[in-house]
């Protein structure tokens, strides 16, 4: 899922400009699993801009069920007319067709969105995806070469490999394709790595304007 | 300065019930709230708390290992950790938050430390264990 | 607050603090409180219940009331739910706590009010009473395994022994095995003979699930039970030796059990890189006095600390010396070289300050007893915590005897505390009652204040489920929302901060009467002049003036 994280309390207290009354909107998906932008949040955020923003006579706070969906947005509508800006707790999907939504209208974005990962714990998420657009775990047993190596190689590791750790940061960070040959092994596929591989083709990622997945017999 | 004190029934109860014994009596600026376990308390709580007119809360809990749930304590101790350096960051100078592991037999400690943070602009020191515990009155019952 | 009314005690038995309780009455009747005063109550009982018009009452009175039963009295009378009282003791939390009658009365005001908003919130429920199984699981046949069994076997409890290894002994415990070498075994037998054990060979892996009444065990080979309490008692392992050659402290005793000779010098190298535990120094003293005694070897101990923590340790080293054991106290600058199983060691004796040189026919180095894989792999199973050390319990008293963090599961031996033949056998009686109480076929009633799950709400996120310290919270397929196992629940509440969704409630302290409990408490201001600010305040307000004691 996307993970976020709430922007450093001294940056958002200094993005709002003048304003006499604040909307904070935060949204029950995503950002509420990975504690940056759900219900709690949003009550903890207000209060504390009540406090440290004196100069904006009205905050307040709500949620809805997701941001990046248009009929959600439609329940704000009273509420952000009734503000003069809004401060999105959403991932920046959210921020994004919230402002698109309510043209006119200054938002705000609470949050740093950070990368598509995985919950491994209570209090703990690791990216997984960069999203390129070009999956090739069915080659790498199940670990991604282009997360989880920071250079993303195709065919690693590379000499800063020592130890299983990564020369980039030795004592906490693995090396993907030491991890990539350890399971690669256990699955009886090393076979796989003795392939040379040309490097990815990045333009499945993010290339040249945002990209887009149309479904034909679900758009007519 | 309002102060509410929001204390776990173990050591938090137990403490407050000694501070009679060593001859302290809460100013009437103090207020309790007894809960089950500090682990019970979030960032809504301690603000919202603020929200109402308090000036400062103090967690008090028990000591780290010595939490009847196991991790309440530490949970609570972190989140509190967490919201005062939001506020600080966020330049609200005259809201605190704070919170104290003890022992049930350390009425001076808790003493100590509702003493400082009342004192008119004094900042509550981690070691004012000793600084102005209370003379003891005479003819202790 | 229309539906909560107070009975309150006059408190006269406090003169100095006399608190009017008329204006109190008053002030409190406009926040829609009903206040009915009783005097003495406990001399004299409450007299005016048929003014009572709320259908929730909160006692505001002091521990006596509870002790002379009348509040048990005043329960039965009404033969009303739980959750339509609540008592505050205002002598503990308000009138031992502050001092002059003015802040007295304002404390009482704003308390009275905090609770009787919680008290509105309360909502009913009947508390249940689960049945547990019947039987018990007792992970490990080794020296703590078997002693558990065993004694619960002899109490009629059924018992099934998942065994993975045998009938294996922690170091700590080896010299009491080698001098009762039967001992093991006839626990065993006794296992085996008796109508209600059996032993399951645990060979691939186990699932666990808990439920209400107890746990769900699925064995790899497709056998399937269910148990009302689990015991851990897996026994502890040592590793090999890094040093090629050398014995760890297991693989001595296993020589000495074969009547193995030990003749020439046997050294023993204690405490490097850490401090070795005291019973694994108790057993190396004991190997130490057999060898000198029965094999005429000569015997080196060398050791960093000398550790006198056990009973009659201290006259066990003299023992050993007076059997002609050597004791030398080595610095850090000993050295130790390995020619493929020959030996050379030196160093300085910190003792007598001299240097020492010795070339042992046999060296012994005891490892650090750990836990086997499996255990550790059962014990996550089980969500069981093993904290430092992998003991299941940590320095929490709360844990003591036999208890781990999860409820119906109970730790005895090496995976408790220390490998302690004496306090194995103490822990297993106390084990035996623990279960017995565990399983009593009455049941065992559940916490009165588990959370409530809103399915709606829940996001499914998992995260109660990973912070409940007592694995009381586990998923719900069919609602796909998280669920109370309501025996394991202890009611601490965690579950309902941790919430990313808001969608936990603990039953007697929902969120609004919480919130709205801490607003009654802030309402109101503060009548007693300030003393910030003014110069001659002199010392802070929390300074109490000597004299006036009550």
């Amino acid at each position: 899922m996307i993970v976020a994280e709430q922007k450093p309390i001294k940056d958002i207290v200094a993005m709002i400009p003048e304003a006499s009354s604040l909307l904070v909107v935060g949204c029950d998906t995503c950002v509420t699993v990975c504690m940056a932008g759900g219900i709690k949040e949003v009550n903890a955020l207000t209060s504390v801009l009540r406090m440290a923003r004196k100069d904006i006579a009205r905050i307040e706070g709500t949620s809805v069920e997701r941001q990046c969906d248009r009929e959600f947005l439609e329940e704000l509508e009273e509420s952000v007319q009734a503000a003069d800006a809004v401060l999105s707790m959403a991932c920046g999907a959210g921020v994004q067709m919230l402002s698109d939504y309510f043209e006119g209208k200054i938002v705000l974005p609470a949050l740093n969105t950070l990368f598509m990962g995985s919950n491994e714990e209570a209090g703990y998420w690791m990216e997984r995806c960069l999203g390129c657009g070009d999956c090739v775990l069915d080659l790498t047993g199940g670990i991604c070469p282009r997360t989880r190596c920071s250079k993303g190689l195709m065919n690693g590791p590379c000499g800063g490999s020592e130890g299983g750790k990564c020369e980039v940061d030795p004592e906490n960070l693995e090396c993907g394709w030491n991890l990539i040959y350890n399971r690669l092994k256990a699955l009886n596929r090393l076979d796989s790595m003795m392939e040379i591989r040309p490097p990815q083709n990045w333009s499945t990622s993010h290339d040249g304007g945002p990209r887009r997945l149309i479904r034909e017999d679900v758009k007519l | 300065m309002k102060l509410l004190l929001l204390h776990c029934t173990e050591s938090g109860q137990k403490v407050l019930a000694r501070l009679p014994q060593i001859g302290y009596r809460l100013p009437s600026t103090v207020r309790t709230m007894e809960l089950k376990c500090t682990g019970r308390i979030n960032e809504e709580l301690l603000l919202s708390s603020l929200e109402d007119g308090f000036d400062a809360v103090l967690v008090v809990g028990c000591h780290r290992e010595n939490c009847r749930y196991l991790d309440g304590n530490l949970r609570a101790e972190r989140r509190v950790q967490r919201i005062a350096r939001m506020l600080a960051d966020a330049g609200v100078m005259d809201k605190k938050v704070d919170m104290l592991l003890v022992g049930p037999d350390e009425g001076a400690k808790l003493a100590a430390r509702i003493a400082a943070f009342l004192a008119p602009g004094a900042e509550p020191a981690a070691g004012a264990e000793t600084a102005s515990v209370p003379a003891q009155s005479g003819g202790k019952k | 607050m229309q539906g909560v009314s107070v009975v309150m005690c006059d408190f006269s038995c406090q003169p100095r603090k006399k608190v009017d309780c008329r204006s109190l009455r008053k002030e409190l009747a406009k926040a829609g409180i009903q206040v009915v005063v009783a005097k003495k109550p406990c001399r004299q009982g409450i007299e005016n219940l048929d003014d009572l018009q709320g259908e929730k009452v909160l006692f505001a009175g002091c521990p006596l009331l509870e002790e002379n039963g009348l509040y048990g009295r005043f329960r039965e009378r009404f033969s009303a739910a739980p959750a339509n009282f609540l008592d505050l003791d205002v002598k503990r939390s308000i009138l031992d706590l502050y001092d002059d009658a003015k802040s007295i009365e304002q404390a009482l005001s704003r308390s009275i009010k905090a609770h009787a908003r919680i008290l509105e919130a309360k909502e009913a429920e009947a508390t249940e009473t689960v049945k547990p199984e019947a039987k018990v699981l007792v992970y490990g046949a080794g020296y703590s395994g078997l002693h558990a069994a065993a004694a619960l076997c002899a109490t009629d409890v059924s018992v099934d022994v998942l065994e993975t290894s045998g009938p294996t002994v922690s170091p700590g415990c080896l010299a009491e095995a080698l001098r009762n070498r039967d001992a093991v075994r006839k626990l065993r037998a006794a296992v085996e003979q008796s109508q209600n054990g059996v032993f399951i060979p645990h060979r691939n892996g186990v699932r666990l699930s808990a439920l209400e009444n107890g746990f769900h065990m699925r064995t790899g080979d497709g056998m399937e039970a269910l148990y009302g309490a689990v015991v851990f008692a897996p026994e502890r392992v040592e590793g090999p030796c890094a040093e090629e050659g050398a014995l760890n402290l297991s693989a001595l005793y296993a020589a000495l059990e074969r009547r193995q000779q030990l003749r020439g010098i046997t050294a023993f190298l204690l405490d490097r890189g850490r401090p070795s535990t005291p019973e694994v120094v108790r057993d190396v003293l004991e190997a130490a006095k057999i060898i000198r005694d029965a094999h005429r070897g000569e015997v080196w101990v060398l050791l960093r600390n000398v550790q006198v923590s056990l009973q009659y340790q201290e006259e066990l080293y003299g023992d050993c010396r007076d059997a002609g054991v050597v004791f030398v106290k080595y610095r850090e600058d000993l050295s130790l070289v390995d020619d493929y199983g020959s030996f050379d060691i030196a160093g300085h004796d910190e003792q007598v300050h001299t240097a020492f040189s010795i070339h042992p026919d046999r060296l012994v180095i005891p490892q650090i007893p750990r836990l086997p894989a499996e255990a550790g792999v059962f014990a996550a199973a089980l969500k069981l915590r093993l904290e430092k050390d992998e003991y299941s319990q940590s320095d929490s008293l709360w844990n003591l005897p036999n208890d781990t963090n999860r409820t119906g599961v109970f730790a005895v031996g090496s995976a408790r505390s220390g490998m302690i033949p004496t306090l194995i056998r103490q822990d297993v009686s106390s084990l035996v009652a623990a279960v017995e109480e565990r399983l009593d076929p009455a049941g065992f009633a559940v916490e009165e204040n588990i959370p409530v799950v809103d399915a709606d709400k829940c996001v499914y996120c998992l995260t109660c489920v990973r912070v409940c310290p007592f694995g009381a919270m586990a998923k719900d397929p069919e609602q796909g929302a998280a669920r109370v196992i309501a025996s394991a629940c202890r009611a601490c509440g965690i579950c309902v901060a941790e919430c990313p969704a808001e969608a936990l409630e603990v039953r007697n302290l929902r969120r609004e009467a919480l919130f709205s409990a801490v607003e009654a408490l802030a309402e109101a201001p503060d009548t007693r002049p300030p003393a910030a600010g003014s110069p001659a305040a002199g010392p802070p307000a929390a300074a109490p003036t000597s004299g006036g004691d009550s």
